[in-house]
């Protein structure tokens, strides 16, 4: 519809207070009739206002960031996290993705790398309490080079998990977690250094549409399947345990987590899973029986990861 | 190649041994189901605040109709005795094990199948309230088709 009066269309689809919204935010749209409009810049000399975006070749960046394409919706600070998430994409998983294909892993310190750069915060950020996340200086947001990824190579053991307990219990007291780990803050910065209350799905949206140019479905499901599914309920309405013993170290990518939905007897249907929770009679915990399929991350193997191959 | 012949290698060993060698994710939010009269009261002494929802679940305790046998449940589709919850399983808990499934490709995804054998698991890894897993799922599954 670009170029042509939309406005039938638009209001068939849209309130009035949807164009009101955006003219309010974005001082470089107008409302007006293209047969009464005499531009002072004509159409094909306007430039965009935040500059284009990549090589400007047809298809090879989205068309949005064309010169004379002026969306409503992708700021500058898009602009900046996708020039942050490309570079770390670039540099760090597209020329490794063939190893880790062919070595069915992607290593560990790859998730501690994208935790460290605040990219799982940033492919959940709508659904992360703010107290789960600060905003870091500018000069600390650089995005750390392939040397110090390699150092980290070497450790590559598994995250440290909570032991299992009726210790556990104890923890229930959110006051008391808080007095025994008073450091509550990730502080961790989003992709761009991006404020948290600035970032909207757009921003997230950017982050794995560039993830996608490392070409590779495995390493995308590896790296952000698992936690795009498991970890937004954890964060959304889960108790302060679950908050910091499971969602800070995910969002540091200190640990690993997948959504278990699907069996061999329903698929995807999740209101048909047969996996039973039965109840301890003192009610401390959950005895679990059945068997989940076609879980992410679900298969990484000892004998692989001292075999495989690492950036 | 000579990475190919150690995978085949490998894998025909850990077909043969899969819970000794598998490791996995950390954590599986899993969805699971259980008896439909499982509810959270306020834990004797403990003040709520209602406004705060965490805190709120910090505070309370699972209880349930204790008379009535737990539901045989595990072949049923949903009914009246049992309802979907989700439950966070950390990876090394005693009972669960892992074995890989050979896949066409997305090799790196590392698919798998995950075997619950009487694994026992703190009430503390309940996400929200009991029994409301499926709409937990549900209102994540615009978010998780922006990954697909």
């Amino acid at each position: 519809m670009a170029g042509r009066d939309a406005t039938k269309e638009f209001h068939e689809y849209h309130g009035p207070e949807v164009l009101a919204r955006y003219i309010k935010d974005n001082q470089s749209l107008c409302i007006g009739r293209l047969d009464t409009y005499e531009p002072e810049v004509p159409i094909e000399h306007r430039t965009d206002p935040h500059g284009a975006f990549g090589t400007q070749e047809p298809y090879s960046d989205p068309s949005w960031y064309r010169l004379h394409w002026q969306s409503p919706y992708y700021k500058a600070s898009h602009r900046e996290v996708r020039r942050a998430v490309r570079n770390f994409v670039s540099r760090i998983v597209s020329p490794y993705v063939s190893d880790w294909e062919q070595a069915r892993r992607v290593p560990r310190s790859v998730f501690r790398q994208l935790g460290a750069e605040g990219l799982f915060a940033a492919v959940m950020c709508r659904r992360c309490p703010s107290r789960l996340l600060t905003t870091r200086s500018s000069s600390s947001g650089v995005m750390s080079s392939e040397k110090e990824l390699n150092k980290e190579d070497a450790d590559d053991d598994p995250a440290v998990v909570p032991q299992l307990s009726g210790k556990n219990r104890t923890s229930l007291s959110s006051q008391a977690y808080k007095a025994a780990d008073p450091d509550l803050d990730l502080s961790i910065a989003l992709p761009g250094n991006v404020p948290l209350e600035e970032w909207d799905t757009f921003h997230e949206l950017v982050t794995l549409d560039e993830f996608s140019r490392c070409g590779s479905a495995g390493v995308c499901w590896s790296l952000l399947g698992g936690i795009c599914g498991g970890l937004p309920p954890v964060m959304h309405y889960g108790n302060e345990y679950l908050q910091q013993t499971v969602a800070k170290p995910v969002l540091r990518g200190d640990a690993i987590i997948s959504l278990a939905i699907t069996e061999p007897y329903c698929g995807t249907d999740a209101a048909s899973v047969r996996t039973v929770a039965a109840i301890e009679p003192d009610g401390s915990a959950f005895i679990l029986n059945g068997e989940k399929k076609w879980i992410p991350n679900g298969k990484f193997m000892e004998t692989d990861m001292n075999q495989s191959i690492v950036p | 190649m000579h990475m190919r012949v150690l995978h085949l290698n490998f894998f025909g060993l850990t077909n043969s041994l899969p819970c000794i060698l598998a490791t996995t994710s950390d954590f599986f939010t899993m969805a699971v189901r259980t008896r439909s009269d499982l509810k959270f009261v306020p834990t004797e002494g403990s003040p709520v605040a209602e406004s705060d929802e965490l805190s709120q679940s910090a505070q309370l305790n699972l209880t349930w109709d204790r008379d009535r046998p737990d539901p045989k449940f595990s072949t049923k589709r949903p009914g009246s005795d049992s309802q979907v919850s989700l439950i966070v399983v950390p990876r090394n808990t005693p009972g669960l094990t892992v074995e890989p499934i050979e896949c066409g490709g997305a090799h790196a995804a590392g698919l798998g199948t995950i075997r619950l054998r009487n694994a026992r698991v703190p009430v503390e890894y309940l996400v929200g309230s009991p029994n409301s897993g499926l709409s937990y799922v549900l209102h994540n599954f615009n978010h998780g088709t922006c990954r697909l």
